[in-house]
């Protein structure tokens, strides 16, 4: 009689526990390109997510922070910071929207950079840079550069 | 011990222009001649690609968070290197002045190895040798308003300094 009743408590805190795994699965962006940056300051985000990967600065001398992760990660993540200190956009970065700008003959370099963040890897064609990136849906996207640093081909 | 000395001078001699060459072209890269590709078969994947205001390619290798060498490999459009120069040298460190904002300092340090707040101020740390080869620790305190307020030099080796241990990341 025991026995039966440590089975089925055992089957309840397994059925319980699978529940609480399905309600932790993240959602809408998360889901897609995994855990934003937390925060709502510099201080903030760099306690709890770390130190970025590559900085950048806007036009107007705003800071912004990439995490990217380089080779590893999947999703990549941009957060930008007024001049206080305070966060003012966590926007992810490779989503169709950007990508679709990439195409042959459009952007520079420059702007490739700016859309899609740093390269997990750079290669050469010949004497054309190459670079390659991961995407949130795990394919691959390879991105080619002729002449004047601009996009020559796109490969996925 | 005459020939002892004579032959220690000749080894200085001889090892002094190759020390200079690997500051001025480190790993054999020369301007005007190397190419992107050249750059990363050599050296590899930079840590970070950035452009200036002219639209050229820089690529940056730090090293960081524990790397003592950072170098800057500026591209011209014909993806030929146009300039290669190591980054954190002294002459950098004499162009830091207070009220500086983080994105000048990037310009001229390049980006800081650590970033940390202690009392909600805002600390950034770059890991270089100062004097020839002593490796130090420069630490800046930025103020309220994120401007730079005061810098501090620090001797690795400094006891509980953190950094004793560090990688040195490449060196040419």
């Amino acid at each position: 009689m025991r026995s039966i009743r440590h089975v089925l408590a055992i089957t309840l805190a397994i059925g319980a526990a699978a529940l609480a795994g399905c309600a932790a699965r993240p959602t809408g962006e998360a889901a897609i390109y995994g855990t934003p940056p937390q925060g709502g300051t510099m201080q903030e985000v760099r306690n709890r997510t770390g130190l970025p990967n590559a900085m950048r600065f806007l036009g107007s001398g705003e800071e912004v922070w990439e995490f990217n992760d380089r080779r590893v990660a999947w999703g990549a993540w941009r957060v930008v910071y007024e001049r206080d200190g305070k966060v003012r956009e966590i926007m992810p970065i490779r989503r169709p929207e950007d990508i679709a700008q990439v195409k042959a003959g459009g952007a520079s370099a420059a702007e490739v950079l700016e859309l899609l963040g740093e390269p997990g890897g750079v290669s050469f064609a010949g004497q054309d840079a190459v670079w390659e990136y991961c995407l949130p849906d795990r394919s691959r996207l390879k991105v080619r550069f002729g002449e004047g640093k601009r996009v020559a081909g796109v490969d996925s | 011990m005459m020939r002892f000395s004579r032959w220690a001078v000749l080894a200085v001699a001889l090892s002094l222009p190759g020390a200079l060459l690997a500051q001025s072209k480190p790993w054999g890269i020369d301007p005007g001649r190397s190419t992107m590709k050249d750059v990363r078969s050599r050296i590899g994947m930079p840590s970070v690609i950035k452009f200036n205001a002219e639209g050229e390619e820089i690529w940056e290798y730090n090293n960081n968070p524990n790397g003592y060498h950072a170098y800057r490999i500026v591209f011209g459009a014909d993806n030929v290197v146009k300039s290669a120069r190591r980054m954190r040298m002294d002459a950098d460190q004499l162009q830091i002045k207070p009220g500086m904002t983080s994105k000048e300092l990037v310009e001229i340090m390049g980006e800081p190895s650590l970033i940390y707040f202690i009392r909600n101020r805002l600390y950034w740390e770059w890991r270089l040798h100062h004097f020839g080869n002593l490796r130090h620790r420069l630490v800046v305190e930025f103020d309220a308003d994120y401007t730079l307020k005061s810098t501090a030099l620090i001797g690795a080796h400094y006891r509980g300094s953190g950094s004793t241990h560090g990688y040195g990341g490449l060196t040419p």
